[in-house]
């Protein structure tokens, strides 16, 4: 399997002195191209911070960052927003759409950022798959929850990014949405064989992925494929998927 | 990844006007704060413009002439290859035969020439009254030169001139008055219009050739002297005169920038108050603002779209503000920048003066402004990683590391509530510092103005009427005018009005000394006075060469120049207004008429005039000196002839100089009013004009234009003070609504939890007291700063500029600072209540949904 992202050594620490929060403590990790990754853990155990570090969103403490055998960890801000645009998809929990945008507009913002022509044909397929059609025209403030994060979701797979990371993006939806919204990554995953990293701590949701890594006290642990929950909510090595 | 990555600025412009699309009612602030600004700037730069134009239009006024230069003197041939020089963008040409020679114009050169309406407009002598002359024997004269000749002011008066030809042969003539105009006192030179055909006529018989003067109009006027120099070498006119136009001599040009530069310094605080002003507005919203920057920066806006978006921002935003505020600028001082600058410096300013400066500074400044007030709350998160930023909108309230453990009361929610939207409350605070110095500060110097100081030191009466002759700075008194007739003193003199009389008269006569007054006066004058430094007094005049013969003709022979005085009643208080230097002064005696005061100046070592106890003899009469008074210089008015350049003066009871001079004029009358009755005083003086050759001075007129002065000189600083306090106030009911307005939903909290409305309010009550007192707590530092900084102010030479500043005696007020306190708590107090009050009436649950 092709290596889309490697972390070597990483640590991430807050503060200083004996406020100091060491929210990655030296993760190694590889992120395999085409697969769907869940990153699982506690609250506060390091997950979002893993995943800001991979976005570009900010900068380990000590380690390196591989993407796509780009060094990402001593780009510029300058490069590092180009990165974001060109290379990686976000999605949030709290959706962050921009309010004065429409759906289309914010699905196509990052693209104008980079002044390129979008792809209409895949922007078709997009909003089609993702049930915006009738919406585009729309305001965030005039969707509801599930469709916002649709429209999240759209924004984050407009550039065809190497990364789609995804913090919680069920965090805010009802159940039915929440389930809608997985579908929808678990297809995107499937038919453009998108690299996935979605951050969960709902076992059951882990289930969906190809692979599992756990993060607790600042360290990866790589949980294997398809892993399964304990009922003790700890995870398990559970060796290669079924 | 490519670093050289296309960054697309279409999507910012998009942005920002979405953005203030979204917020229509923080863009309508926005707006309405910009257009403030620019109205500001405009007002400063646009008066800062006309004080300049103003000085230099006063030396413009002074040198006589529109023109770049004058050449003099010249033959037609000079004159037409000067006019054909490159540099030249145009000129205008004086024809004339002669100089008017009489002696009551000898301060003055009044041109005979052939008329010209070109010349005259480059002058300003074209006749308001009459017209130009049309047929041979007419002749139009300035009223000064009228005035001076003691001719009524009526067309068809006969006009008899003496005159001067061009080589000094004198010549008279007679002439009817066809029109006059009104000359500015300042000028020296003037013209006698006559018909071509008639000066043609005029110069055939003195067979002299006609000179001719020219003003010159350059292309570029810069360096004057230089092109002046230039063109006369250039075309080999070595022996041609020529005077450069005041207004562009650069020690003066300096001197103006100084003067308006004053006002410019006033600039440096509008732009601290409208940058703290929008500033505060945008602060207000940081976190909706830092929210969309996050989300934007995620996406991979780049450090520099994101300036861009934020620059777009207040751009967009100056489009409809910038222009209108400029514009209500402009018709604001347009109106009022003439009063100003005319109570400045006593000139019009000519409407219609707009230069392009104040427009392009306004803009420039406006949009700088707008632009630093927008980009500054955010720019440093542009280069902000989006986790960072996040952290930063997600920051907990950390409070105080050492907590006191107790019962919470409503003043100590009220003082942790502080912790929030402390930018905004600085900048507030910073607002209403730069409002309280500017505003304080005009205050102080508008107040320090004492128009009773004013008066008391130039004038003794509140009516003085002047002998027309005798008006202008440069007129010689006419004895023989006559304008204030016997009538007009009795009519005068009677009105039951009058409480206070006197008359002055005045008669030049020569003298001789005797050895001690000769050998008094020539010691006084040899003498060095340390005041001049190692010159003695009579080489520290040798600028003035008339005086200097004067004073070696008294030495050589005796002989000199007396100006008689005879002074009445209410005038003897002008003449003792200071102490005598020798003798003193018995009214008594003095009515006695055989007494005299003598005139001159005091050392250490003695007097320069007669001293107390000797004689003098005047018309054959023998008069003893009782006291040596002060040469006070203020009246009477006018000049005296230039024989008396250096003179030696007495005064005496008017009805004795009258005795020995009978038929003396009266030059000049001063009046004391009851108090209350100045009203009837004027309807019964009414008929007394210029045009009947009687000039009226009121002190009233005087103090008004003193009180007009220190009004101007102070207005922009004031009205930008004014200004400056209203964006602090606004800047400051924007951050105690928002305050309040965007805490719905936790006032709501506080009531689900059992809070009773009268607990939340005085919980808003006591945040409102806090704010104002961080507020009001400037201004005692303002008080400091303006208490010690107006005193060093009055004694540096800044704060005697203009021509009425050494009528001030410094006074401290902090009035401003005080009704700012009261307005600072009147909304710190209010506003909140009020804005809780319309946020209750949601109800809690409906507040407890409202996202923030």
């Amino acid at each position: 399997m092709d290596i889309i992202a490697r972390i070597e050594n990483v640590k991430k620490y807050y503060g200083s002195g004996e406020s100091m929060v060491r929210a990655l403590d030296g993760v190694d990790l590889e992120i395999e191209k085409g697969r769907f990754t869940m990153l699982v853990g506690a609250s506060g155990s390091g997950k979002t911070t893993l995943l800001n570090l991979l976005g570009g969103q900010d900068k380990p403490t000590e380690g390196r960052i591989f993407v796509e055998g780009t060094r990402i960890d001593t780009l510029g801000e300058e490069a590092l927003s180009v990165y974001r645009r060109n290379k990686i998809g976000f999605i949030y929990q709290n959706f962050n759409l921009i309010p004065m945008l429409t759906v289309e507009e914010n699905i196509l913002f990052p693209l104008e950022l980079g002044n390129e022509k979008p792809d209409r044909g895949f922007f078709d397929e997009l909003v089609g798959i993702l049930g915006l059609k009738d919406r585009l025209d729309a305001l965030p403030g005039e969707l509801s929850g599930g469709q916002r994060q649709q429209t999240a979701i759209a924004r984050a797979l407009i550039t065809r990014p190497s990364l789609v990371l995804a913090d919680e993006p069920t965090g805010n939806l009802d159940r039915k949405s929440g389930q809608n919204v997985l579908g929808l990554l678990k297809m995107m995953n499937g038919k453009y064989h998108q690299t996935i990293v979605m951050i969960t701590h709902d076992l059951d949701i882990a289930q969906m992925a190809d692979r599992i890594i756990r993060i607790e006290d600042g360290k990866a642990e790589d949980k294997g494929m398809r892993g399964k929950a304990g009922l003790d909510g700890r995870m398990h090595d559970v060796g290669a998927g079924k | 990844m490519s670093v050289l990555a296309n960054n697309n600025r279409k999507v910012c412009l998009r942005l920002a006007m979405r953005t203030i699309r979204a917020n229509r009612t923080r863009s309508v602030f926005l707006c309405l704060s910009v257009m403030l600004v620019s109205l500001l700037y405009m007002a400063v730069f646009y008066t800062a413009d006309a004080v300049y134009h103003s000085y230099l239009l006063q030396d413009q006024l002074e040198y006589g002439s529109a023109s770049h230069i004058v050449f003099d003197w010249l033959t037609e041939h000079q004159a037409d290859r000067i006019s054909r020089h490159d540099k030249v963008k145009s000129t205008v040409e004086l024809h004339s035969i002669g100089i008017l020679s009489d002696e009551l114009l000898e301060y003055r050169t009044i041109r005979m020439a052939a008329a010209d309406q070109d010349y005259a407009e480059s002058v300003s002598a074209v006749p308001q009254e009459g017209h130009m002359p049309e047929k041979e024997g007419e002749i139009a004269l300035d009223t000064m030169t009228l005035d001076s000749l003691g001719i009524p002011h009526r067309t068809g008066t006969a006009v008899r001139l003496d005159w001067g030809d061009n080589e000094g042969n004198r010549q008279t003539e007679e002439f009817i008055l066809c029109g006059w105009w009104d000359s500015e006192s300042v000028h020296t030179e003037s013209c006698a219009w006559i018909t071509p055909a008639h000066a043609d006529k005029l110069r055939d018989r003195s067979g002299e050739e006609e000179s001719i003067t020219l003003g010159v109009m350059l292309y570029h006027p810069e360096d004057l002297e230089a092109q002046a120099e230039e063109i006369v070498k250039s075309l080999g006119l070595g022996d041609v005169t020529y005077t450069t136009n005041l207004a562009y001599n650069s020690a003066r040009i300096d001197t103006a920038d100084q003067r308006a530069s004053g006002y410019l310094f006033t600039a440096i605080f509008v732009v601290a108050g409208g940058f703290l002003l929008i500033y505060n507005i945008m602060a207000v919203s940081l976190e909706e603002r830092v929210s969309l920057l996050s989300s934007m920066k995620a996406m991979g806006m780049t450090p520099f779209q994101a300036g861009l978006f934020s620059s777009l921002y207040a751009l967009l935003l100056c489009i409809p503000s910038v222009p209108s505020g400029m514009a209500a600028g402009f018709v604001i001082f347009y109106r009022i920048s003439g009063d100003i600058v005319e109570g400045l410096t006593g000139i019009a300013l000519e409407q219609g003066l707009v230069t392009a400066f104040p427009f392009l500074a306004a803009s420039l400044f406006s949009v700088l402004t707008a632009w630093a007030g927008c980009f500054f709350p955010t720019c440093r998160m542009n280069g902000w990683m989006p986790a960072k930023i996040r952290e930063f909108l997600n920051r907990e309230y950390k409070g105080r590391k050492k907590r006191k453990r107790g019962d919470l009361t409503a003043w100590g929610m009220a003082w942790r509530m502080m912790a929030v939207g402390r930018r905004s409350l600085i900048a507030s605070v910073c607002s209403f510092l730069a409002a309280a110095l500017v505003l304080g500060g005009s205050y102080i110097r508008y107040i320090s103005y004492d128009s009773e100081y004013y008066a008391r030191e130039t004038y003794v009466s509140d009516y003085s009427f002047l002998d027309a002759s005798c008006a202008g700075d440069y007129q010689r008194y006419n004895e023989r005018a006559g304008n204030l007739t016997e009538e007009t003193a009795e009519t005068i003199r009677s009105c039951p009005e009058v409480a206070e009389y006197g008359e002055f008269l005045t008669h030049e006569v020569d003298l001789t000394a005797d050895d001690a007054l000769r050998g008094t006066v020539v010691d006084f004058y040899n003498e060095t006075d340390g005041y001049y430094g190692n010159v003695t007094r009579k080489e520290s005049m040798s600028g003035q060469p008339g005086w200097i013969a004067g004073l070696e003709k008294l030495e050589a022979t005796g002989q000199y120049r007396s100006v008689l005085i005879g002074a009445d009643g209410l005038v003897m208080d002008y003449v003792l207004f200071y102490e005598p230097l020798d003798g003193t002064f018995d009214a008594e005696k003095f009515a006695s008429g055989k007494y005299v005061l003598s005139v001159g100046a005091a050392s250490a070592e003695g007097i320069s005039s007669a001293p107390a106890g000797s004689s003098v003899v005047i018309g054959g009469r023998t008069f003893t000196v009782m006291a040596a008074v002060e040469d006070w210089g203020l009246v009477p008015a006018g000049r005296n002839s230039r024989a008396s350049e250096f003179s030696l003066n007495y005064v005496l009871p008017s009805h004795a100089l009258r005795e020995l001079y009978p038929g003396l004029n009266i030059r000049q009358i001063m009046v004391n009013v009851k108090d209350g009755e100045a009203r009837q005083f004027e309807q019964r003086i009414s008929a007394l004009d210029r045009h009947k050759g009687i000039v009226t001075e009121r002190k009233t007129d005087r103090i008004r234009e003193f009180q007009q002065s220190a009004a101007s000189s102070v207005a922009v600083e004031m009205f930008t003070g004014i200004l400056l306090l209203f964006i602090s106030i606004l800047g400051f009911l924007n951050v105690m609504m928002t305050k309040i307005l965007s805490r719905r939903k936790e006032f709501a909290l506080y009531q689900s939890l059992g809070m009773e409305k009268r607990q939340i309010r005085k919980v808003v009550f006591f945040e409102g007291v806090i704010h104002g007192a961080i507020c009001a707590a400037v201004l005692p530092f303002a008080g400091a700063a303006l208490w010690y900084g107006m005193a060093s102010y009055y004694d540096s030479p800044f704060a005697y500029i203009s021509n009425n500043d050494w009528a001030v005696i410094y006074q401290y007020s902090p009035l401003p600072l005080f009704i700012t306190a009261c307005i600072i708590f009147m909304v710190s107090v209010t506003v909140p209540q009020l804005c809780l009050r319309h946020t209750e009436r949601e109800s809690v649950v409906e507040r407890m949904r409202y996202r923030e």
